[in-house]
């Protein structure tokens, strides 16, 4: 199947999101979650590197940001002092 | 836009076209060895080098896995829907293992025209479905109600010129 | 146009307009991250052949797809760079190249714990992940190269020019699939064909990609926010700015 205009794309994309909104959970229970049908090693050691990756590129810029608006105050205040 | 940024920019087609033309130029004398697997088709036309480590890659050929019933040994055939080749392999074969799959494997062909495998690799196709839907396309395969299309790695290993 | 192209090349210009974007592109990140997440990994149908391992799909594919945006990026800010030297193309390129190894990384990270239960291996030296691997030393590549010449302008144009050759890599990286026989399979979504797979299955994937998009942004604009900062204090509008900072 190919899309012969946008508004045919749009019209379909719209419907699939809509069908969509009725799926069930996956899993009977927590157990069965954490066992992923056996792959539970894979699956949860990629998402939690993923995880760890993306929290941490996220918290050091912060930290880096803080430091060097801190640095430059020092510095402003020592420049203002030597003055 | 100015003489000299108009330099410059042409200066750096000139660098993105000249290390594309070198690259492409290379990739097309590496095309060979860069596939990883040769097709069954290019081992019987004889494109394959002999008593080397090859990979061959295909499609499991339905009802022709055997396995034997003292040894983890499985005998099976991989074919491109032209031509079709003999595998030999001992050991533990990967879930996604089955009649029909795409798999590669890596080993030597004897004497007989018969691939030693040392490794079998899985492929996967590019199609994902939910278990409910691929059983029903089989049913309904199976009821002659719909023409199952070969999915499209199973075209992919057809098809791929090297 | 062209006023606009040389406020846009303003470090303050951008550092104002990137702080007041920022909370709304980490918001909606975090927002979209975690629907997708819940919905890929709770709601989706697990995959005939893969069962559960195709979940990581959810994260595989997105940060496949930022490494090579992401290096994308860094070549178009590179032509601008060597072209009208606008510095502040120099700073995004600082600020992206540790961020597209990160995902590289996690790109190929994800591949090969994806790729041991369904391939039967980690690793595999076919075209599409040999050349995702070449992406990663090019990040590499382009770190290294800032941090080793220690003149700015010298080190911008050096890595520039090395971020323009490295990127024939990204239509190798594309089109390795379709050219070559390889372990990987060919892509499951064209612009212009229906999706392989059901939208219960690729409807979290887009809400993840587009999650994984946000937080590039908001990452980047940080990241870039940072470098401006450090480059920038000795003029004026930094100073004001530290001490209207540090006065709170």
């Amino acid at each position: 199947m190919s899309f012969n205009s946008v508004v045919e794309f749009i019209a379909y994309m719209l419907g699939q999101v809509i069908e969509s909104m009725r799926a069930p959970m996956s899993f009977n229970s927590v157990a069965e979650f954490i066992a992923m049908g056996g792959h539970g090693l894979y699956v949860w050691l990629c998402y939690g590197v993923t995880l760890l990756a993306l929290v941490l590129s996220f918290v050091l810029p912060r930290m880096r940001q803080r430091q060097l608006l801190r640095e430059q105050a020092q510095r402003l205040r020592r420049e203002e002092a030597g003055l | 836009m100015k003489a000299h940024r108009k330099q410059r920019l042409f200066i750096v087609l000139f660098i993105v076209a000249g290390v594309s033309i070198a690259v492409s130029l290379a990739l097309f004398a590496l095309s060979e060895n860069i596939n990883l697997f040769y097709n069954p088709s290019q081992i019987a036309a004889g494109e394959a080098p002999q008593g080397q480590r090859i990979r061959a890659g295909g499609m499991v050929v339905d009802g022709s896995v055997k396995r034997d019933q003292q040894t983890l040994e499985v005998l099976f055939e991989i074919t491109d829907y032209q031509a079709s080749i003999p595998i030999s392999y001992t050991g533990i074969l990967p879930d996604l293992f089955r009649e029909g799959q795409g798999i590669v494997a890596l080993g030597r062909i004897n004497e007989q025209g018969v691939l030693i495998a040392e490794e079998v690799l899985a492929k996967h196709d590019e199609n994902y479905m939910p278990p409910e839907v691929a059983e029903a396309l089989q049913k309904a395969e199976a009821a002659g109600k719909a023409h199952f299309k070969p999915t499209a790695a199973d075209s992919a290993v057809v098809t791929q010129e090297p | 146009m062209k006023v606009w192209f040389y406020r846009l090349g303003s470090p303050k210009w951008f550092y104002d307009i990137a702080g007041r974007c920022l909370p709304w592109l980490a918001w909606s990140a975090l927002l979209l991250i975690a629907i997708g997440t819940v919905w890929g990994l709770v709601f989706a149908p697990a995959d005939y052949q893969q069962g559960n391992s195709f979940r990581i799909m959810y994260i595989h594919v997105p940060t496949a797809f930022l490494a090579q945006s992401c290096y994308l990026m860094m070549a178009v800010a590179a032509v601008i760079s060597l072209v009208w030297k606008m510095k502040l193309c120099d700073l995004v390129i600082v600020a992206a190249a540790p961020l597209g190894a990160a995902f590289t990384f996690l790109a190929l990270f994800t591949g090969a714990v994806w790729g041991k239960p369904t391939w039967g291996t980690w690793w595999v030296w076919d075209a599409r992940l040999t050349a995702m691997l070449i992406l990663l030393f090019l990040y590499f590549g382009v770190i290294a190269l800032q941090h080793a010449i220690q003149d700015k302008v010298a080190s911008a144009r050096a890595t520039a020019v090395l971020i323009l050759v490295g990127v024939v890599n990204i239509p190798i990286i594309k089109y390795s699939v379709e050219w070559w026989n390889t372990l990987h399979q060919p892509p499951s979504f064209k612009l212009t064909e229906k999706p392989a797979m059901p939208s219960e299955m690729w409807l979290p994937l887009l809400v993840m990609v587009l999650g994984f998009y946000c937080f590039f942004a908001a990452v980047l604009f940080m990241r870039t926010r940072n470098e401006i900062l450090d480059r920038e204090r000795r003029t004026k509008w930094v100073r004001e700015l530290v001490q209207k900072v540090s006065s709170r």
